[in-house]
C-alpha cells in the first residue's frame, strides 16, 4: 500500500519493520494440517518420560489433601490453627488465592477476545482449563471449612426444616452465587471452545472407542457454516457475559471482607484491587505452567516469545495496579485520621514499635507483587522464559501472602487488646494447602494428557490468510494486488496437500461410476436416496468464491464445512446473522426476574428478617445475586439455544461416507449442495463445482 | 480535492480518502464564535464574582471549580486515550488520535486557569476549601492530623508538579506526532510507544491525587480509597464522548467521512459502553461498601446527597448515567449509526456534568451561611462556568485542528486504521 511506498525508508531496522504491518502470532511453517498434527498429537502419542513421575507426585500431594479433609471432618475444625480472634486463616487465604488464580483464564478468553487480542488464541484453552481447576480447588474450602460438610446444602437457596431461608444480605451467600456462577459459566465457555477441537480428535482417532467418545463429547460437530454462524455469536455472547462476571467474582469475594467494619478490610477500593490482584496472580500461574509445558512439548512456534512478552506486560501492569491499591490503602489509612486504620497499617508494615508480628509477610507481599515485577520494564526479562518464570513464581508467592496479610494480620489485632492473638498454622493446615496444589496439578496433567491444550480451531483462525478479504464492496479500490498475491501462494500449498490426501482415499471408489464421472458414496452406493453433493476446495478463498457463485446462481441449500469459522462465509452461503442474542437477552431477563422475586419475596415477604439494621426493602444488598443470576441464566440460555439452533447432537450424517470429508475438522474446505435444492442436478452441479476449482467431488446417499 | 494544500508546507500522501485539513475560513469562523461564547461566559462569571456576597466568594468558586474539573478531567481523559493508544500498539484508533492530542492542549490553558483556585487557597479564608482556613480549623484534631498534606503551599506545589507532568507528556507526544506528519519517520512511533507506559503510570497517580485534592478535600473529613478510580472512570468516558461529538461534527461538515467510518464509531461506542459499565461498577462499589459498613465518618458524604432535593438528583444519577446509556449502547446497530451514537454521547456528556455537579455542589451547604441544606444551589455562574470551560476546550482543540492535519497523515498505522473493520462474527 501507499504508506510503505511513501514513508521515507531511512532505516531498515527490524524493530521498525513491525510498524508497517502486523506480525503473525504463530511463527514458522505452521498451517492447518501441521497444527492439528502437533496439538492433537500430544493427546494421541505417549506422554514424555517425566509425565508419570510428575503425575504421581501431584497425586500423592492430592491424597494428602484428601486425608487432611477427612481428618478435619471426622475430628472437627479444632485441628486447624484457626482461633479466636483469627477465625479465618489458611482456609480463606487458600480459597481467595485459588479463586484469584482462576481469573486469568476468563480474562484471556473473554476480555482479550473482546479487545481483539489475537495472541490469546495460543494460550486461552490452557488458561480456561486452569480457571476451572483453580475454582475446584477453591470450592473445597466452603465445603469443608465448617467441619460438617453434610450441612453444605444450607448454602443453597432452599429453606431448612424450620422454613428459615438463607440470609440474602450476607456476603457469604453472594459468594456462593458468584463462585458457582463463575464455575458454571467458565465451564460452558471452555466446553463450547472445546467442541470443534474434540471433533478434530474424533476425526483423527485410530480406534473406534476413541472415535465414539469424542464423537459423543463434541455432539457430532462437523464444522458446518450453519453451525459456525450460531457458534460464533454464542461465543461472543459468552465473552460479553464473562467479562463483567470475571470482574464481579473477585469483587464479591472482596465484599466478604470489605462489608465488615474491621480495620484493614473495610475500604472502598477493595473490589477493583482484588480483581487486579486476581488477574495478576492468574497470569503468573499461567506462565508458571505454560513456560515449562511449551518447552517440553516444543510449542515455541505457537506460544512464542512475543506471547511471553505480552503476558509479562500484563503482569507488570496489573502488579503496578495492585501497588497502586496498596498505596491508596496506606495513604487513606493515614489521611482518614481513623486511629484503628492507622494502627493496623503501622502494625502491618512493622513501623509500629509495639506490634508488627506479621511485618515479614507484608514485606514479602510488597516485594513480590510490586517491586519484583518492575524488572519487567526491561525487555530481556520479558522475553527470557526462565527469567520470566522466576518472576511469576515470586508473584504467585506474593499473591498468597497478600491474602494471608489481609486476613490473618487484620484479624489478629481485635479492637480490644484483651482479645489480641496470633495465628500459627497446624500440620493439617499445611497438608490441606499442599493438597490443593496436588489437586490442581493432577487435574492439569490429566487435561494435558487427554484434551488439546491449545485451541486448535481458534489458532487456525489467526493464521495468515485464514480469512479471505471479503469486504470488497466497501473498500474495493483499497485492496491492492499485494493481497491477492498473498492469497495465491498458500492456496496452492493447500491444493497440493488436499490432492495428496484425497488421492489416498479416493482409490477404490470406482463404484460411483454408474453416474458418469461423479463417484457416489453411501451405505449402498448407487441404490440409496441422494442426500447431497460434496466438493473440496483448496482454501477459504476458493471456497468462498465458489459459494458466492453458486449462491448468485440461485442455489438455496448451500453449506460450507471449514476447520474454523471463515469470516464472510455465512453471507456467501446465503444466510444471515444469527438471532441467538435474543435468547441470551431472554435468559438475562429471566435470571434478573428470578433473583428479584427470590430475594425480595423471601427476605422482605415470606420470612422477613432484619439484618445489619437495614430495611426489608433495602435493595442494595440484593444487587450481587441479581447480577450473578442474570449472567448465569443468560449464559445457560446461550449455550442451550446454540445446541438447539444447530440441531445438535447430530451423531450420524450421510456426508461422513465421503472419503475426505473428515478433513473438514483439520485442513479441508468443503462445499455441499443438498439434493432437495431446486437447482440441484447431479451432473450440472458437479460440473459447476469442478469448474470453480472443486475436487474430490462426490455424491452421498442416505 | 487536495487543492487547499498548495499553501501548506506539507505534501499529503495521495492515498488519503479525505482532505486532512480544515478549510481555513470555516475554521476561523467557528473559532471566532467559540471565542465570543467563551468571552460572554467569562463576563458573566466576572459579574457573578462581583455579585457573590458569600464569605470567601464560595458560590462563585464552587461554580468555577465545577466547570474547571469538568474541563480538566476531559482533558486528562484525552491524554489517557493518547497514551493508551501507544501502549497498546493500537491500529484502529490512529485516525482519531489527533483529536485527542489536540484536546490535551487545553491543559496548557487550564494550568493558567488554576490561578483562582490557588488564590482562594492562599487567601486562607476557606471559601473553597475549608481546610485552607487555618484559623477556623485550628481546634479540629482531624484537621491537625491532616495538616502535613492539606496545607496551601503543598497543595499548590502538588498541582505545579501535576501540570508539569501532564504538560511534559502531552506536549511531547503531540510534538512527535506532528513531526511525523512532515518526516514520516517511523522511529517517532517507536519513541511514542517508549514514552507512553510511564505516562499512564504517572497519569494514574496524579489524576488520583487531583481527585482527592480538588473534589474529595472539599469535605476534608471524608475519605474513600476508590475515589481516584471513580474520577478516572468519569473522565475517560467523558473524553471519549467529547471525541465522538467532535468526530460527528467534523463528519457533518464534510470531513473524515471515509476516514472515520461506522467501524470506528462502533469501536468508540463499545469503549463508551464498557466505561459506562465500569463507572457503574466503581460507583456502586463505593456506595455499597459505605452503605453496608454504615460508619458515620464515611456515610456523611452520601447522607448529604440524600437530603432534600439532592435525593432526587441521587436517584436519577444511576438511572440516567447507567441504565439509559446501557440500553442505548447495547444494540450493535446503535453504535454504528452516527445519529444514535451522537445522541448517546451527548446524553452521557451531559450526565457526566451532572455527576460532577452532584459530587461538588452539595459541599457548598456548609460554606454559605443561611443556605438551606438539601437545596440544589443551581445558579447562573454554574451554567456560565460550564459554557466557558467547554468553549475553552473547543477553542484549544480547534486551534490545533486548524493549524495541522486533523489525522496523523504519515503514521505507519494510518492505512490500517482507515481500512479497519470489526471482526464480523457470525457473518
Amino acid at each position: 500500500m501507499s504508506t510503505t511506498a511513501e514513508a521515507p525508508q531511512q532505516s531498515h531496522d527490524p524493530e521498525l519493520e513491525r510498524f508497517h504491518g502486523r506480525l503473525p502470532w504463530v511463527i514458522g511453517p505452521e498451517n492447518c494440517a501441521t497444527l492439528s498434527d502437533k496439538i492433537a498429537g500430544i493427546t494421541e502419542n505417549p506422554q514424555p518420560a517425566w509425565w508419570w513421575p510428575t503425575f504421581l507426585g501431584s497425586f500423592l500431594l492430592m491424597a494428602g489433601g484428601v486425608f487432611a479433609a477427612v481428618y478435619l471432618i471426622s475430628t472437627g475444625v479444632g485441628v486447624w490453627g484457626s482461633n479466636n480472634p483469627v477465625g479465618w486463616a489458611f482456609d480463606i487465604t487458600n480459597f481467595v488465592f485459588w479463586i484469584g488464580i482462576g481469573h486469568a483464564g476468563t480474562l484471556i478468553s473473554a476480555i482479550l477476545f473482546l479487545f481483539r487480542q489475537k495472541w490469546r488464541t495460543s494460550i486461552n484453552r490452557f488458561s480456561e482449563a486452569m480457571t476451572i481447576f483453580a475454582v475446584i480447588c477453591a470450592g473445597v474450602y466452603p465445603g469443608i471449612h465448617v467441619g460438617r460438610f453434610w450441612y453444605a446444602w444450607f448454602m443453597f437457596p432452599v429453606p431448612n426444616a424450620n422454613h428459615i431461608w438463607q440470609n440474602f444480605r450476607s456476603a457469604l451467600l453472594w459468594d456462593l452465587f458468584a463462585v458457582s456462577t463463575y464455575f458454571s459459566v467458565s465451564l460452558m465457555f471452555w466446553y463450547t471452545g472445546l467442541v470443534p477441537d474434540m471433533a478434530t480428535l474424533r476425526d483423527r482417532a485410530k480406534g473406534k472407542l476413541r472415535q465414539t467418545i469424542f464423537g459423543l463429547l463434541c455432539f457430532g460437530w462437523r464444522g458446518s457454516t450453519r453451525h459456525w454462524r450460531h457458534y460464533e455469536i454464542a461465543y461472543l455472547m459468552l465473552a460479553g457475559l464473562s467479562t463483567p462476571l470475571v470482574l464481579s467474582v473477585h469483587s464479591v469475594v472482596s465484599f466478604d471482607f470489605a462489608t465488615s467494619v474491621i480495620p484493614g478490610w473495610h475500604t472502598t477500593i477493595f473490589p477493583p484491587y482484588f480483581v487486579a490482584g486476581a488477574i495478576f496472580g492468574g497470569f503468573a500461574m499461567v506462565l508458571q505452567c505454560m513456560i515449562p509445558v511449551r518447552a517440553v512439548y516444543g510449542l515455541e512456534h505457537v506460544v512464542t516469545t512475543r506471547h511471553l512478552d505480552v503476558m509479562a506486560k500484563f503482569i507488570l501492569a496489573t502488579g503496578t495496579l495492585v501497588g497502586y491499591a496498596y498505596a491508596m490503602e496506606f495513604f487513606i489509612a493515614w489521611y482518614s485520621g481513623v486511629p484503628y486504620e492507622t494502627q493496623i497499617f503501622m502494625d502491618r508494615t512493622g513501623f509500629d514499635p509495639n506490634g508488627g508480628r506479621y511485618w515479614w509477610a507484608y514485606w514479602i507481599m510488597v516485594s513480590c507483587n510490586l517491586f519484583v515485577p518492575q524488572v519487567l520494564w526491561f525487555k530481556f526479562c520479558r522475553t527470557n522464559p526462565w527469567a520470566l518464570w522466576i518472576v511469576s513464581v515470586l508473584v504467585g508467592l506474593g499473591m498468597w501472602f497478600e491474602r494471608y496479610v489481609i486476613i490473618v494480620q487484620s484479624l489478629h489485632r481485635d479492637f480490644l487488646p484483651g482479645s489480641w492473638g496470633l495465628f500459627v498454622p497446624s500440620w493439617v493446615d499445611w497438608l490441606q494447602m499442599f493438597g490443593d496444589f496436588g489437586l490442581f496439578f493432577t487435574l492439569t496433567l490429566l487435561f494435558i494428557r487427554f484434551l488439546p491444550m491449545i485451541a486448535i480451531a481458534e489458532v487456525k483462525g489467526v493464521l495468515p490468510n485464514a480469512h479471505p478479504h471479503h469486504h470488497g464492496h466497501e473498500h474495493e479500490h483499497e485492496h491492492g494486488s499485494k493481497h491477492e498475491g498473498d492469497h495465491a501462494k498458500p492456496a496452492e500449498a493447500h491444493a497440493n496437500n488436499g490432492h495428496a490426501s484425497g488421492n489416498g482415499h479416493t482409490n477404490g471408489h470406482s463404484n460411483g461410476n454408474g453416474n458418469g464421472e461423479v463417484p457416489i458414496y453411501g451405505p449402498n452406493p448407487g441404490s440409496g436416496k441422494t442426500h447431497a453433493i460434496i466438493a473440496q476446495f483448496a482454501g477459504p478463498a476458493e471456497l468462498m468464491h465458489a459459494a458466492r457463485t453458486l449462491r448468485d446462481a440461485g442455489y438455496k441449500t448451500l453449506d460450507a464445512y471449514t476447520p474454523y469459522p471463515v469470516h464472510g462465509m455465512v453471507k456467501s452461503i446465503g444466510m444471515t446473522r444469527s438471532r441467538l442474542p435474543l435468547f441470551t437477552l431472554t435468559g438475562a431477563f429471566t435470571g434478573l426476574a428470578t433473583a428479584v422475586v427470590l430475594q425480595f419475596g423471601i427476605t422482605a415477604g415470606y420470612y422477613p428478617i432484619i439484618v445489619g439494621g437495614k430495611q426489608y426493602r433495602a435493595w442494595e444488598a440484593f444487587v450481587p445475586i441479581c447480577f450473578e443470576l442474570t449472567v448465569l441464566l443468560a449464559s445457560l440460555f446461550t449455550v442451550l439455544s446454540l445446541v438447539w439452533l444447530c440441531g445438535l447432537p447430530k451423531l450420524y450424517d450421510p456426508k461422513d461416507y465421503h472419503p475426505t470429508f473428515d478433513r473438514a475438522s483439520q485442513d479441508g474446505f468443503f462445499l455441499t449442495v443438498e439434493a432437495n435444492d431446486p437447482k440441484f442436478d447431479k451432473t450440472e452441479t458437479a460440473a459447476t463445482l469442478k469448474k470453480l476449482g472443486g475436487y474430490n467431488i462426490g455424491i452421498v446417499e442416505e | 480535492m487536495l487543492n487547499a494544500m498548495s499553501t501548506a508546507s506539507l505534501t499529503y500522501p495521495e492515498s488519503l480518502p479525505d482532505q486532512p485539513r480544515l478549510a481555513a475560513d470555516r475554521a476561523e469562523n467557528l473559532l471566532r464564535n467559540f471565542c465570543i461564547v467563551a468571552g460572554i461566559a467569562a463576563v458573566l462569571m466576572v459579574i457573578g464574582l462581583f455579585l457573590d456576597d458569600s464569605p470567601g466568594k464560595s458560590r462563585f468558586l464552587f461554580s468555577y471549580l465545577f466547570g474547571y474539573v469538568l474541563c480538566l478531567d476531559i482533558s486528562l481523559g484525552a491524554l489517557f486515550w493518547v497514551l493508551i493508544h501507544h501502549v497498546a500498539d493500537a491500529g484502529w484508533s490512529t485516525v482519531i488520535r489527533r483529536i485527542f492530542e489536540n484536546m490535551t492542549r487545553t491543559l496548557v490553558v487550564l494550568a493558567g486557569l488554576f490561578l483562582p483556585i490557588a488564590i482562594s487557597v492562599l487567601a486562607e479564608d476557606g471559601g473553597l476549601y475549608k481546610w485552607a482556613d487555618a484559623e477556623a480549623c485550628a481546634s479540629d484534631p482531624l484537621w491537625q492530623k491532616k495538616q502535613a498534606y492539606l496545607n496551601p503551599v503543598f497543595f499548590i506545589f502538588r498541582f505545579a508538579v501535576f501540570f508539569a507532568i501532564w504538560l511534559a507528556y502531552s506536549i511531547t507526544l503531540r510534538k512527535w506526532s506532528l513531526q511525523q506528519d512532515e518526516t514520516g519517520d517511523v522511529r517517532l512511533s517507536r519513541s511514542m510507544q517508549w514514552l507512553a507506559p510511564s505516562g499512564v503510570l504517572l497519569l494514574g497517580l496524579t489524576a488520583t491525587f487531583t481527585a482527592f485534592d480538588l473534589i474529595m478535600s472539599l469535605n476534608y473529613t471524608w475519605f474513600s480509597t476508590i475515589f481516584g478510580v471513580y474520577f478516572w472512570a468519569g473522565g475517560i468516558r467523558g473524553s471519549m464522548t467529547t471525541c465522538i461529538l467532535i468526530v460527528l461534527a467534523l463528519r457533518s461538515a464534510g470531513y473524515l467521512r471515509n476516514t472515520v467510518t461506522s467501524e470506528h464509531l462502533h469501536d468508540m461506542g463499545k469503549l463508551m459502553f464498557g466505561f459506562t459499565v465500569f463507572w457503574t461498577y466503581i460507583a456502586f462499589s463505593q456506595y455499597f461498601l459505605i452503605w453496608y459498613g454504615n460508619i458515620p465518618e464515611e456515610t456523611q458524604w452520601y447522607a448529604r446527597r440524600r437530603e432534600g432535593d439532592w435525593f432526587f438528583m441521587s436517584i436519577f444519577l444511576p438511572i440516567c448515567y447507567f441504565v439509559i446509556p446501557f440500553f442505548l449502547l447495547l444494540p450493535r446497530a446503535n453504535k454504528r449509526n452516527p445519529l444514535t451514537i451522537g445522541i448517546a454521547s451527548a446524553w452521557i456528556l451531559f450526565f457526566h456534568m451532572y455527576d460532577l455537579y452532584w459530587q461538588i455542589q452539595p459541599e457548598l451547604s456548609d460554606r454559605v451561611g443561611g443556605a438551606v441544606k438539601g437545596e440544589i444551589p443551581l445558579r447562573m455562574t454554574d451554567l456560565a462556568s460550564v459554557v466557558m470551560f467547554l468553549s475553552i476546550l473547543g477553542i484549544c482543540t480547534l486551534w490545533g485542528l486548524k493549524q495541522y492535519p486533523i489525522i496523523p497523515i504519515r503514521d505507519p498505522r494510518l492505512q490500517e486504521s482507515i481500512h479497519f473493520e470489526n471482526d464480523e462474527f457470525g457473518d
